[in-house]
């Protein structure tokens, strides 16, 4: 289990059936769009590096797995430790975890479980030391003994089914404050304010970098594709997080001489979309890239593999370790508009401001096939969507290639229907 | 025999001199018999009437040594008493018959000091004696706001009076501060406007203690209020008023004719009344207000420490009722 | 125009309110000196027991003594001075709305000092349950209307006269604003009767309750306090407001977590912009703690002042990692 890849190994890598997958996809992000951002050469190599050549995963100290966006990440940092997400998007671990859930679940918790059991998986993360696994969704919260089964350490940070009440959230902060205690045995070091305070502003400047990247895709005619925004938020999964800031720091200044020139990344008429639901990660970035090939732009989303992660900030009335610690268990429920809580309004506004401010022309709703909580809210989006008369095309995949075509058709319809309304608009 | 005469002598002597000296004349604030009406309001410058807002004050004459055996006067019919408002203002104004005996009443229409005068002048064994009595009165409504009090404090006089008795303020005194147990209240006396070296300055309280000392070469006498009112704890008033009475006397030799009676010496006497409470020393305490502060302080302080050590068990905050 | 407009959404609010409560403070306790004088009407505890130095006095004490009159007098031509009065106060209070509360109390800023110095020595605040909270936030109106009732009931000679002003008895501000000007004689027992016996030492107890309490929890005696209780009667007409777009707000919570006075609403109340609470003190700390532009802002007669913006979040948050080097 904790071997690690010999340099032997390498080579035979980029001929395997995930880095092949990893190639076809980059390839298409890449070469068929004209016009990418200098900037994107950083996050285009980084991919290839690592889900290509097999590269290990950066890290310093110990390297800490999390399986979903509530693990609060500064804290991991504050132990010296590096945090790397395992939220996995690949058809092939899909197909190894198959094994392991039941035929009808989410191919998301599906393949992570698929990576984890996979010998040399991509990213590599072969030494990790502990697996964070909050208790979200039933499928999540099961994966939690055949991670252990597997021979990982797993924490369980339990989560509240609701949000609302003032019980949720010091039930929630009671299981950070374990948390961290859980993280000093697996460090063997002491948290302190100093080595909070360092790593809060290390998030805290890559969510400003995130949020000026998101800013900036508010601009119409759009400066830059969708498809390279969840590349950027896909990389920090397990990127250094400074380089990975610097790197969109970079893009960012980039996209700001770009707006300056008037450049436009797609028609002045394409349609403009925003995306929510299941999250898409790479390599399964099948559905913003049809939309984008058929010449729409996605220019917001409302995901955990991109805004739900970085978006939302942690405010800090008093910077003692227990107001910090509280702030950041605030922060990684209060906002959340996960589908697994109880209630559906957040998720509904979060949507409804979204499609305002970067003035949206239909939502693509990406539903799981088994990822019952987004199934679910399904009826409750539409319905409020309707009634603002947004229109919104729903859609339940998986990762299987299969259904392209079928999906390209409908997308390319959908669109067809937006520019129209558009036109009959205008 | 001759001692006896002598002794007579000196009887006569001392029944006939208190006629004549030691009986001031001076204004009081204490009605004849008790207030029948219950018209008198208790104002920031004693009792008062108050008429459609306007404060009206009634002073009566009264003879004796000292509040404590003091007459009031039934009838008076020498000079008008001199009213000095706040602007300074010199009227006479009417005495007469005040709920059975002699005294005024006069509006006070303005926020500060009224100084009332009644001279008086009689001879009696070829000694001229002339009374001054004086009474300063404070009209004052916290209503009309104490950002004017400054420029209302500071005590005046009249040139025109024979023998004055001034107070003079205490530090920091505003229309609220009250003479107490314990300070310091000093006078000066002043002759037709002149300072006074060497005049006998006698303060009475209410209960009969008197203390006369001289005034200095500025015409200045100082006297300690002394505690006089020993109640019960729980009888004990913090606004219990006394009234004291402070007079002045100063002998002048010199022939002259009064109403044609001939004199071969003058013998002012001024009088001024004013009165005193409990001092908060006598009733404040520190120590007490200290160590209970410290005790609500300490409880806090250590309830919430144990608060918190006691939060650490986990869960503990919902407790159950086992009772049915 | 928008540089001034960034300028004052980014500002470090906490040093901001420093200064301004100094100056209100300096202004209010040491004024006299400077012959500062605001009256006697002013919407906010400028202790009238600090002889010396006040620049103006506290409502409550007026009120308390007018009210107090006899009846015949209160009921009659002195009725009208007493709604004068009132009509004063409430002009007072219109320009700043609760604002006198967050930036000009003194009761207020030694309340935040006393907090500065608790998180100075690193110990961590406490917050009421939910269930305490709705428990104790009825107590300030409870004292306010005992304040109103005992004067009136003195004027009608049914109480004892020495509890003219009840609540001034009890208030922490007249033990501890007049030492700021070397007047301690406010901390005794005053035993001459026993209303006062009583009076005095319930003060005396409630200023120790104060200071431990507000050096535990943070503006722990504005939960209690019955000008915010009377402030809040009069809240709806004043010109400065705070007020939430509730579309903007991702309900993160973030202006709860930093409110004083641990006002759930201001997170969770996405319908009504007007979000201002009764216990609100507007500081205006949960306008700079949100992230999320113009969801929360301070309007002075329609004109925004002051908003929440993304920048100028990220610029305040980072604060507190100013003392950090930042790691490569």
């Amino acid at each position: 289990m904790n071997s690690t890849p010999t340099d032997a190994a390498a080579p035979a890598y980029n001929r395997s059936r995930q880095a092949r997958e990893a190639e076809t996809l980059l390839d298409r992000i890449e070469d068929d769009f004209p016009d990418n951002p200098q900037a994107m050469r950083y996050f285009y190599d980084l991919f290839r590096n690592v889900y290509c050549h097999g590269e290990p995963v950066r890290h310093q100290g110990t390297l800490v797995g999390t399986t979903c966006i509530h693990a609060p990440e500064e804290l991991i940092y504050a132990f010296g430790a590096t945090p790397v997400r395992l939220c996995n998007g690949s058809y092939h671990y899909d197909q190894i975890g198959a094994d392991f859930m039941p035929a009808k679940s989410c191919p998301l918790v599906k393949a992570t479980l698929g990576s984890l059991h996979a010998k040399a998986a991509v990213p590599n993360t072969q030494s990790l030391e502990l697996i964070v696994n909050p208790t979200t969704c039933d499928q999540k919260t099961k994966a939690s003994a055949m991670m252990e089964a597997m021979g990982y350490k797993v924490h369980d940070l339990e989560l509240p089914p609701a949000k609302e009440s003032e019980e949720a959230r010091l039930y929630w902060q009671r299981s950070v404050r374990s948390f961290a205690l859980r993280l000093r045995e697996l460090t063997g070091r002491k948290l302190t304010r100093n080595n909070l305070k360092a790593a809060m502003a290390r998030t805290a400047r890559a969510q400003a970098a995130f949020r000026t990247l998101h800013q900036l895709r508010k601009s119409a005619p759009a400066l830059f594709l969708g498809k390279d925004a969840f590349l950027v938020t896909n990389a920090y999964f397990f990127d250094d997080i400074d380089r990975w800031t610097e790197a969109v720091e970079q893009l960012n200044a980039e996209l700001r001489s770009r707006q300056t020139e008037g450049f436009q990344a797609a028609q002045k008429r394409a349609p403009r979309i925003l995306f929510t639901g299941s999250p898409p990660i790479f390599p399964n970035l099948k559905l913003p890239l049809l939309i984008e090939e058929a010449g729409g732009v996605v220019v917001a989303d409302e995901t955990c593999s991109a805004n739900r992660m970085l978006y939302d900030m942690t405010a800090v009335d008093e910077w003692l370790l227990n107001d910090m610690v509280d702030g950041l268990a605030d922060r990684y429920l209060k906002p959340c508009t996960c589908p697994i809580f109880t209630r559906n309004d957040d998720r509904q506004r979060r949507l409804l401001q979204l499609a305002a401010d970067f003035n949206v022309d239909g939502v693509v709703y990406q539903a799981f096939a088994g990822c019952q909580v987004y199934e679910m809210e399904y009826r409750s989006i539409a319905d409020v969507l309707a009634a603002q008369g947004i229109p919104m095309l729903y859609v339940e995949t998986d990762y299987s290639p299969d259904d392209m075509g079928q999906l390209s058709t409908r997308i390319e319809a959908f669109l067809e229907s937006l520019k129209t309304r558009k036109r009959n608009k205008q | 025999m001759k001692l006896t005469y002598s002794l007579l002598a000196a009887f006569i002597l001392c029944a006939t001199q208190p006629a004549l000296a030691a009986t001031p004349l001076w204004w009081s604030e204490t009605m004849p018999h008790p207030d029948p009406g219950g018209a008198t309001r208790h104002s920031h410058g004693g009792p008062v009437e108050i008429r459609r807002g306007v404060y009206y004050k009634n002073l009566w004459l009264r003879s004796g040594d000292g509040p404590a055996n003091s007459s009031h006067v039934t009838s008076f019919d020498g000079a008008m008493p001199t009213l000095v408002s706040v602007t300074g203002e010199v009227q006479e104004i009417q005495g007469g018959n005040l709920h059975g005996t002699y005294g005024v009443n006069f509006a006070m229409p303005d926020e500060g000091f009224y100084n009332l005068y009644l001279v008086a002048e009689s001879v009696s064994d070829g000694t001229r004696q002339v009374d001054a009595a004086k009474s300063e009165v404070l009209k004052h409504s916290c209503r009309e706001g104490h950002d004017h009090v400054k420029g209302l404090m500071a005590p005046r006089h009249l040139d025109t009076i024979p023998l004055e008795l001034v107070r003079e303020r205490m530090d920091a005194e505003s229309f609220h501060t009250t003479l107490g147990f314990g300070d310091t209240v000093t006078f000066q006396v002043l002759h037709f406007g002149r300072p006074v070296a060497g005049a006998e300055v006698t303060l009475h309280t209410a209960r009969g203690w008197r203390n006369t000392v001289r005034t200095d070469d500025t015409g200045h006498a100082s006297f300690m209020m002394i505690r006089d009112y020993y109640p019960p704890w729980h009888e004990f008033e913090r606004r219990y008023r006394q009234d004291y009475l402070v007079t002045a006397a100063y002998s002048v030799d010199g022939n002259g004719e009064s109403a044609g009676v001939p004199y071969q010496s003058t013998r002012y006497l001024a009088s001024l009344n004013g009165s005193y409470y409990p001092s908060p020393r006598d009733y404040r305490s520190y120590a007490y207000g200290l160590l209970l502060g410290v005790f609500a302080l300490t409880v806090t302080a250590v309830s919430v420490y144990f608060y918190r050590r006691r939060r650490q068990r986990r869960f503990h905050e919902v407790r159950f009722d086992e009772k049915n | 125009m928008k540089r001034i407009r960034d300028a004052i959404n980014g500002v470090d609010l906490r040093r901001f309110r420093f200064w301004l409560q100094l100056f209100f403070f300096v202004l209010l306790v040491y004024g006299g000196y400077l012959a500062v004088n605001l009256g006697q009407y002013l919407p906010t505890f400028s202790c009238g027991f600090n002889d010396a130095g006040r620049g103006g006095i506290c409502y409550l004490l007026p009120l308390q003594h007018q009210l107090a009159m006899s009846w015949r007098t209160l009921f009659g031509w002195a009725g009208l001075m007493v709604v004068q009065g009132f009509l004063f106060f409430a002009l007072w209070f219109f320009v700043l709305n609760k604002g006198w509360c967050g930036y000009v109390c003194p009761l207020g800023t030694i309340q935040d000092w006393i907090t500065s110095l608790r998180t100075r020595l690193g110990i961590r605040y406490s917050r009421y349950t939910e269930g305490q909270f709705r428990r104790l936030t009825l107590i300030k109106y409870l004292l306010l209307a005992l304040m109103i009732l005992i004067p009136l009931g003195i004027g009608g000679a049914l109480l004892p006269h020495d509890m003219g002003t009840p609540f001034c008895d009890i208030c922490p501000g007249r033990m501890i604003i007049p030492m700021f000007t070397g007047d301690f004689s406010q901390l005794t027992i005053d035993f001459s009767t026993k209303t006062t016996t009583v009076m005095t030492a319930l003060g005396l107890l409630v200023t120790g309750l104060f200071l431990g309490g507000a050096f535990f929890k943070k503006r722990f005696f504005c939960f209690f306090c019955p000008m915010s209780a009377l402030h809040y009667l009069l809240s709806k007409p004043a010109l400065l407001r705070l007020k939430k777009d509730g579309a903007k707000c991702t309900r993160c919570g973030d202006c709860y977590r930093v409110c004083d006075m641990e006002i759930r609403e201001i997170a969770d109340e996405v319908k009504d912009p007007r979000i201002m609470q009764d216990d609100c003190i507007m500081c205006l700390k949960c306008v700079a703690t949100c992230p999320e532009p113009g969801a929360l802002k301070a309007t002075f007669a329609g004109i925004t002042l002051f908003e929440s913006t993304e920048q100028g979040f990220i610029k305040r948050m980072n604060q507190g990692h100013n003392d950090e080097q930042h790691p490569h």
